[in-house]
C-alpha cells in the first residue's frame, strides 16, 4: 500500500460476469472474502466513532478496554483476529449497534440494553485472546448468567439478575468466567466440558470430506447475533447433532462429487450453520442476511439432497450479497411491487436479483443432478431443472425490463441469461414440461389473484359492455393493474405442495392418491384437499372443473380459481385458457362484479374476453 | 493519514492488512462515504433473506 493512499476492493467486468454465469472460480471467491473482512473492519471503525459521539461513558469503559485487548492479541496473531473480524456474528454485530445509533438501517429490533450490546466487543476481544492464548482480564456481559464466545463455546457460570457484568480471564490456571454466582472453566483443547454441571460447552462443529474435498461449519444455535433472520431459532440436542451430521454426510457426498466446484465455493465462503425452527409443521425454511456474511440460516433438511439444495441456494445469496457490497446491481428507487415466482408475497423490484440468482443456482445444480440416480430421481431433476430455469429466466427478463438495473446490473442479467440461453436447448420430455408448468401457473395465478387489482374504472368499463351486451370497452391487456402488498398467507396450499409431491416423491403421491388423508401424510398437517383439487391431481379434469366451478359461484378464493386456470390448460379452449393465465385478476373481478347480474359463468367470462366478436348473450359451449 | 486512491471515491478501501492501531486512524470522510454507500445498497432492497421452498420433511 503506498504511504497515505488506500486500494479499493474491485471486482472487474470479466469477473462479474464470470459470476453472472456460475463460473466462481477460488480467485473471485478470495476477493469477496477480503472485500467482506475490509467491510467489517469498517463497521467497526465507524461503530467506534458513533459510539465515542453518542455514548461516550459506554465508549470509554467498555468499547476501548476491549478494543485495547483486540489490538494487542492482533499484535501477537495477526490470523486469529483475522478470523474472528470476518466471522459472520461479528459483521451482524457491527451493522446491528450501528443500527442502534442511528447509523444504519433495516436492522431487527434489540432486546438488549444498548451497553450490553455494545459489550459484545468484549466478548470477541476475550474470545480471540482466549484462541490465542493471550493472558488478560476484561469485563463481559451475561446474559441470565451465560456468555457465548464466538468459535470456542458457551460458559454458564449463572447470575443474580438478567444482565450481569461478571468478567472473563486468561492466566495460568487457564481460562475462566465468573460471575455474582459462581465461577467456570473454559475448556480451551478442544476436549470435553471440564465441569460436571454442563457449565462449559464448545459450538457444535460439523464436518465432512468426499472425494478429497473437506467441509466445517459451527452449528451455532446460540450466539445472540447470529439470530437475526425473522425466525425462531431451534435448540440442538446431542441427537440433533448426529441427525445434522448425517444430513451433511450425504450432502457433501453429493456436493463433492457431482458439483465439485459449487461445494469448493460452500466450503470456503460459508462458516457457519444457524438452526432455525420450521414455522409450520412439514414447512422447512433457510435464510441468508448480507450482515452475517459466512452464515446461514436453516431448519433441518428433510434428507442429504434438500441439505445440497439449502447450500447451493443459500451460498448463492452470499455470493451476491458480496458482490453487491462492491457493485452496485440496482439503482435507488427499485422499491415497485412486482412478481418473484419463488415467493408468495409481492417483492420490490430491486430485491430480484437475489432470488434470481439463487433460483439461477439451483438451476445449475439440478442441470447436473438430473443426470444422476434412478429413473425417478433423474425424472426429478428433470422438473426441478425445467422449473428452475423457467422461473429464472422470465423474471431475469422482467427485471432486464423494469429500468432499475446499474449499468453493471444490466452486465450481470445479460450474463446471467445467456448461459440460461445455452441451457434452453437442453432436451426435456413433454411430461416434464407439463409438470413445471402446472406448477408454475398455480403459483403465478394465486399470486395475481392475491396481488394484483385491476383498476376500478375499467373494470365498470367492462361491467357496461357486459350488460349492453356489446365487445369489451377496451382490451384486456389495456386493462390497468396495480400490485398491492398483502400479508402473507400463513401456509403453503396443500394443492400446491401436492403439485410438487408429483415429481419429488410420485410414490407418497400414489399412496395420497389410493388413500387420502392430510397431505403429508402427517397428522399435525392441518392442510385439508379439497374435492377439486383431488380431481386435478388425478387426472380427472372434466370433475376438477366442476368442483372449481362451484366454489366459484359459491364465491370461493383465489385456490378456486387458480385450479380452475390450470385446468383450462389441459382441457382448452386455448383463449379461455390463455385469458385466466394471464389475467385472471380481471375475469375474477369481473366474475364478482357481475354476481348481481345472472351470475356468467368464469368460462363465458374468459370467452368474452378473449374473444370479443363473441356476443355475451351467447351460450358457451359445453367444455 | 490512509486516504482513498481518488479514482476510487465510493469504493470500498482495502483494509485487509491493517491492524487495529490504523484502523483507529483511518480518515473521517473514508468511513463516512463508505458507510453511505453501504447505507443505500440496503435501502435499494439488496438485503432480502429469501426463504426456501416449503417441502416437507414429514415422510
Amino acid at each position: 500500500m503506498p504511504e497515505g493512499k488506500l486500494a479499493v476492493h474491485q471486482l472487474s467486468t470479466t469477473d462479474l460476469r464470470a459470476v453472472a454465469a456460475g463460473e466462481i472460480d477460488a480467485t473471485v471467491i478470495g476477493r469477496l472474502k477480503v472485500a467482506e473482512l475490509s467491510k467489517h473492519k469498517l463497521l467497526l471503525t465507524a461503530l467506534m466513532r458513533a459510539a465515542a459521539k453518542s455514548v461516550p461513558a459506554v465508549y470509554a469503559g467498555t468499547l476501548v478496554p476491549a478494543y485495547r485487548l483486540l489490538a494487542d492479541v492482533q499484535a501477537g496473531n495477526k490470523q486469529v483476529v483475522r478470523d474472528m473480524l470476518a466471522s459472520p456474528q461479528f459483521g451482524s454485530w457491527t451493522a446491528h449497534c450501528l443500527s442502534r445509533l442511528g447509523d444504519f438501517p433495516g436492522e431487527l429490533e434489540s432486546a438488549f440494553p444498548l451497553e450490553e450490546d455494545l459489550g459484545q466487543l468484549s466478548i470477541v476481544a476475550c474470545a480471540a485472546a482466549l484462541l490465542a492464548r493471550y493472558p488478560f482480564v476484561l469485563d463481559i456481559p451475561l446474559r441470565h448468567g451465560t456468555v457465548t464466545f464466538p468459535m470456542l463455546g458457551t460458559a454458564r457460570p449463572g447470575a443474580s439478575a438478567e444482565w450481569e457484568w461478571g468478567s472473563a480471564c486468561l492466566d495460568d490456571r487457564g481460562g475462566r468466567v465468573c460471575s455474582s454466582v459462581s465461577a467456570t472453566r473454559i475448556a480451551l483443547d478442544g476436549s470435553a466440558a471440564p465441569e460436571p454441571d454442563d457449565s462449559w460447552s464448545q459450538i457444535p462443529r460439523l464436518t465432512a470430506i468426499s472425494c478429497g474435498l473437506a467441509v466445517k461449519f459451527w452449528l451455532d444455535d446460540l450466539d445472540p447475533y447470529l439470530d437475526r433472520y425473522g425466525l425462531p431459532r431451534a435448540a440442538v440436542g446431542r441427537d440433533d447433532l448426529l441427525t445434522w451430521q448425517s444430513r451433511l454426510t450425504g450432502a457433501w457426498r453429493i456436493l463433492a462429487r457431482q458439483h465439485r466446484p459449487l461445494a469448493a465455493m460452500i466450503a470456503e465462503l460459508i462458516g457457519s450453520l444457524v438452526p432455525l425452527a420450521e414455522p409450520f409443521p412439514g414447512q422447512p425454511v433457510s435464510a441468508t442476511a448480507a450482515a452475517a456474511f459466512g452464515a446461514i440460516g436453516l431448519s433441518l433438511p428433510c434428507d442429504a439432497l434438500a441439505m445440497a439444495e439449502v447450500l447451493v441456494h443459500e451460498c448463492h445469496h452470499a455470493v451476491l450479497s458480496a458482490v453487491t457490497d462492491l457493485v452496485p446491481l440496482t439503482r435507488p428507487g427499485g422499491e415497485q411491487l412486482t412478481y418473484a415466482p419463488w415467493r408468495e408475497d409481492a417483492r420490490p423490484v430491486g430485491a430480484l436479483p437475489q432470488g434470481i440468482y439463487a433460483h439461477f443456482g439451483l438451476a445449475g445444480f439440478w442441470r447436473r443432478q438430473r443426470r444422476e440416480g434412478s429413473a425417478q430421481a433423474r425424472f426429478r431433476g428433470n422438473v426441478e431443472f425445467t422449473r428452475g430455469l423457467n422461473l429464472t429466466d422470465q423474471t431475469a427478463t422482467a427485471l432486464g425490463d423494469s429500468g432499475v438495473l446499474t449499468e453493471a446490473g444490466t452486465e450481470f442479467i445479460a450474463a446471467l441469461r445467456g448461459r440460461l440461453a445455452t441451457w434452453h436447448g437442453e432436451s426435456l420430455p413433454a411430461s416434464v414440461r407439463k409438470l413445471a408448468g402446472d406448477c408454475e401457473l398455480d403459483h403465478r395465478v394465486r399470486w395475481r389473484l392475491r396481488h394484483v387489482r385491476p383498476d376500478p374504472r375499467d373494470m365498470r368499463s367492462l361491467v357496461r359492455s357486459w350488460l349492453a351486451g356489446a365487445e369489451p370497452a377496451l382490451p384486456l391487456t389495456a386493462v390497468s393493474v396495480s400490485v398491492e402488498r398483502r400479508p402473507l398467507l400463513a401456509t403453503g396450499t396443500a394443492r400446491s405442495y401436492l403439485l410438487m409431491l408429483r415429481y419429488r416423491d410420485p410414490e407418497r403421491f400414489q399412496r395420497w392418491i389410493r388413500h387420502g388423508g392430510s397431505p403429508s401424510g402427517a397428522k399435525h398437517d392441518h392442510r385439508r384437499v379439497d374435492p377439486a383439487d383431488r380431481a386435478f391431481l388425478s387426472g380427472n379434469y372434466a370433475a376438477a372443473a366442476e368442483g372449481y366451478l362451484r366454489r366459484i359461484a359459491a364465491g370461493d378464493d383465489a385456490e378456486s380459481w387458480a385450479g380452475f386456470a390450470v385446468v383450462r390448460q389441459h382441457t382448452g379452449p386455448a383463449g379461455v385458457a390463455a385469458v385466466l393465465a394471464h389475467r385472471p385478476e380481471v375475469t375474477a373481478d369481473l366474475h364478482e362484479r357481475l354476481r348481481p347480474h345472472g351470475r356468467p359463468t368464469p368460462d363465458r367470462l374468459a370467452a368474452w374476453l378473449a374473444d370479443p366478436s363473441g356476443p355475451p348473450s351467447r351460450e358457451p359451449r359445453a367444455w | 493519514m490512509p486516504r482513498p486512491d481518488p479514482d476510487h471515491e465510493a469504493g470500498l478501501p482495502d483494509l485487509t492488512e491493517l491492524s487495529l492501531d490504523q484502523l483507529a486512524m483511518l480518515d473521517d470522510s473514508v468511513v463516512a462515504n463508505v458507510i453511505r454507500v453501504l447505507v443505500d445498497s440496503r435501502r435499494d432492497g439488496a438485503d432480502h433473506p429469501e426463504t426456501f421452498s416449503n417441502f416437507d420433511s414429514a415422510s
